[in-house]
C-alpha cells in the first residue's frame, strides 16, 4: 500500500477531531435562517422576455445562504422563515412563479422593487422545504451553451421521482445502501430527484434523441405528486426538499433546456440540469428556432 | 442511550450490547468501511469484526467517546483488508491516500523514513490551527476517506468549493510541516 506510513501517522489523529467529524448529525440537524432571501430571489429570476430565465450574472452580493450557526450546513433554508420574516413587506402576488416579471434592475440590489413571493401556496406548509442553492451563473450565452451537452426545445411529457445514493449518484436500485440509518439522518436520506421525460421538439446543440429524460435534485411542489414523492420520502424522512428557483414545469408544455449529460448508457439518455436557474427557459420561445436565436436571449 | 450505557451492556456482557452500538452508531461504521473498501459485503464484514473486537476488549477498556475507538478499529481491519487484496487497491482510502501523500511527500523514499509518531503529532498540530469547518473537511476526506462529493454534500458546499478548499489545506500541511522540522 502506497503511504503505508501516512496511513499509519493518521491513525494517530486525536479522538476528539475524529468524534468532531463523526457527530455532524446533531450540528447538521439545526435549522438555518437564510438571510436576505428577497435579494437572492430576485437575483435569480431576472426577467427576460416575460419568463423567468434567471441570470445568475446578475448576482452581485447577497445571494449566499447564511446560517444561525457556525456549522457544516445543507443549504436547506428553514422555509417558515424564508417565506415568512424575510419576506415580509413584499407583495403578494400569484404564487405561480412563472406568471411573474420582474425588471432586472431590481436584481442589482434594488431590493424594495421586489415583487417575488416564491414557494408561497398551501401546499408549501409542512410538506416542502425551501432550498437555495449559492451557485455561479453564466454570463454569456455562449458560456451557457459550451456548459451544456444539449441545448434543446422539448415537451414535457412527464414527471416521476426516484432515489438516487448521494455518493455514487446511481440509482438506489442499483446501489448498496451505505449504512446510513436513522441516527445519522442528516445524509441517511438517499436522494430524491424529480424525472421529467421529454420529447426533443428541436435541437440546438448535442446528438440528442427524440425522447430524453433529465434529473433535478428534490421534489416536485405540488399536491398532486405529493403521494408519489411520499412513497419514496416518507414522512419520518422529513419534508420534501425542493429548489426555489427551478421553475414548476407542467406536463404538455414546452420548453427551452439547457442539459448536460449524465448516463448515456441508459435508455432513454439521463441528462442533468446545468445549473437550478439557467436550465429551463420558459419564456415565449415560438420565435427560437436557432443557436443564434437562443443566443439572443441575452 | 448514552455512551456509557453501552459500554456497561458489554461489561455485563449483555446480548444486547453489539445491537444497541449498531443501532446507536451502525451507520457511522458501515459508512466509513465502504468509504474505506468500496465494496459492500466486505464494508459489512468489516464491521461485524469490528463489533467482535469491540467485544473482545470492553471490558477491560472502557473507551469513552466510544465512536472514535470502534471506527479505529473499523479503519485498522479496513487498511489490513486492503494490504491482503489488491481488489481494494482503488478503495476509498488509497485515493485519499494518494491525494494527500503526493502532495506532501517530495517522493516515496521520504514517506519511507518518516517517524510516524512525530508525523501524528504534527498532524495534530495543524488540526488545532484550523477553523471547524476546514478540519471537518480534511478528517473527513482524508481519515474517513470520504469522497469530495461526499464531503462537500456534508458540509453545504459545492464539489468544486470543496477540491478548493482541500487543496489549500494540503499546501497549508507542507508548509505547516516544513516549518515543524518535519523533513517532507
Amino acid at each position: 500500500m502506497k503511504y503505508e506510513k501516512l496511513s499509519q501517522a493518521l491513525d494517530g489523529i486525536d479522538d476528539k477531531y475524529l468524534l468532531e467529524a463523526a457527530d455532524i448529525p446533531a450540528v447538521a440537524n439545526k435549522k438555518y435562517t437564510f438571510v436576505k432571501w428577497g435579494a437572492a430571489a430576485a437575483a435569480c429570476a431576472v426577467a427576460l422576455s416575460g419568463g423567468t430565465f434567471a441570470l445568475y450574472s446578475a448576482l452581485s452580493g447577497g445571494t449566499g445562504v447564511q446560517y444561525e450557526e457556525d456549522s457544516p450546513a445543507l443549504g436547506v433554508v428553514d422555509s417558515s422563515t424564508a417565506l415568512g420574516e424575510e419576506s415580509k413587506g413584499v407583495e403578494e402576488c400569484d404564487s405561480d412563479r412563472h406568471s411573474q416579471v420582474v425588471d432586472s434592475s431590481t436584481a442589482l440590489g434594488e431590493e424594495s422593487k421586489i415583487e417575488i413571493v416564491e414557494v408561497s401556496s398551501a401546499e408549501d406548509v409542512g410538506e416542502f422545504d425551501s432550498v437555495l442553492v449559492d451557485e455561479e451563473g453564466y454570463d454569456t450565452a455562449q458560456q451557457l451553451i459550451d456548459a451544456s451537452d444539449s441545448v434543446i426545445k422539448a415537451k414535457v411529457t412527464g414527471i416521476s421521482f426516484a432515489l438516487y445514493d448521494p455518493e455514487s449518484g446511481l440509482p438506489t436500485d442499483n446501489v448498496y445502501n451505505t449504512g446510513y440509518t436513522e441516527s445519522t439522518a442528516f445524509q441517511s436520506k438517499n436522494d430524491l430527484y424529480t424525472l421529467y421525460d421529454l420529447d426533443v421538439t428541436a435541437d440546438f446543440k448535442g446528438d440528442n434523441a427524440e425522447h430524453l429524460i433529465f434529473k433535478v435534485y428534490g421534489g416536485y411542489n405540488s399536491e398532486k405528486y405529493l403521494d408519489g414523492q411520499r412513497k419514496l420520502y416518507d414522512n419520518d424522512t422529513g419534508p420534501i426538499p425542493v429548489y426555489v428557483d427551478f421553475p414548476k414545469l407542467q406536463t404538455g408544455e414546452e420548453y427551452l433546456f439547457f442539459l448536460k449529460l449524465s448516463d448515456k448508457e441508459t435508455t432513454p439518455a439521463i441528462y442533468d440540469i446545468v445549473n437550478v436557474c439557467q436550465s429551463v427557459y420558459d419564456g415565449d420561445i415560438s420565435e427560437i428556432n436557432s443557436i443564434d436565436d437562443v443566443k439572443e436571449l441575452f | 442511550m448514552k455512551d456509557s450505557e453501552i459500554i456497561g451492556l458489554f461489561f455485563d456482557r449483555s446480548e444486547r450490547a453489539v445491537s444497541c452500538l449498531d443501532k446507536q452508531y451502525g451507520g457511522i461504521f458501515r459508512k466509513l468501511a465502504y468509504s474505506l473498501l468500496s465494496n459492500k459485503e466486505d464494508a459489512d464484514e468489516c464491521v461485524n469484526d469490528a463489533y467482535l473486537g469491540v467485544w473482545n476488549t470492553v471490558p477491560p477498556k472502557r473507551p469513552e467517546p466510544l465512536v472514535p475507538y470502534v471506527c479505529r478499529i473499523v479503519r485498522n481491519i479496513a487498511v489490513d483488508k486492503i494490504r491482503r487484496s489488491s481488489a481494494h487497491k482503488r478503495g476509498g482510502l488509497n485515493i485519499s491516500l494518494e491525494e494527500l501523500g503526493d502532495n506532501i511527500f517530495s517522493s516515496n523514499k521520504v514517506e519511507d523514513e518518516l517517524d510516524t509518531k512525530e508525523l501524528s503529532i504534527a498532524l495534530n498540530g495543524f488540526l488545532s490551527t484550523l477553523d471547524k469547518d476546514d478540519r471537518i473537511l480534511f478528517v473527513r476526506r482524508y481519515w474517513y476517506c470520504d469522497s469530495v462529493k461526499a464531503v462537500a454534500k456534508l458540509l453545504g458546499i459545492t464539489a468544486n468549493n470543496a477540491s478548493v478548499r482541500l487543496s489549500r489545506l494540503r499546501n497549508d500541511l507542507k508548509e505547516y510541516l516544513k516549518q515543524k522540522g518535519v523533513e517532507v
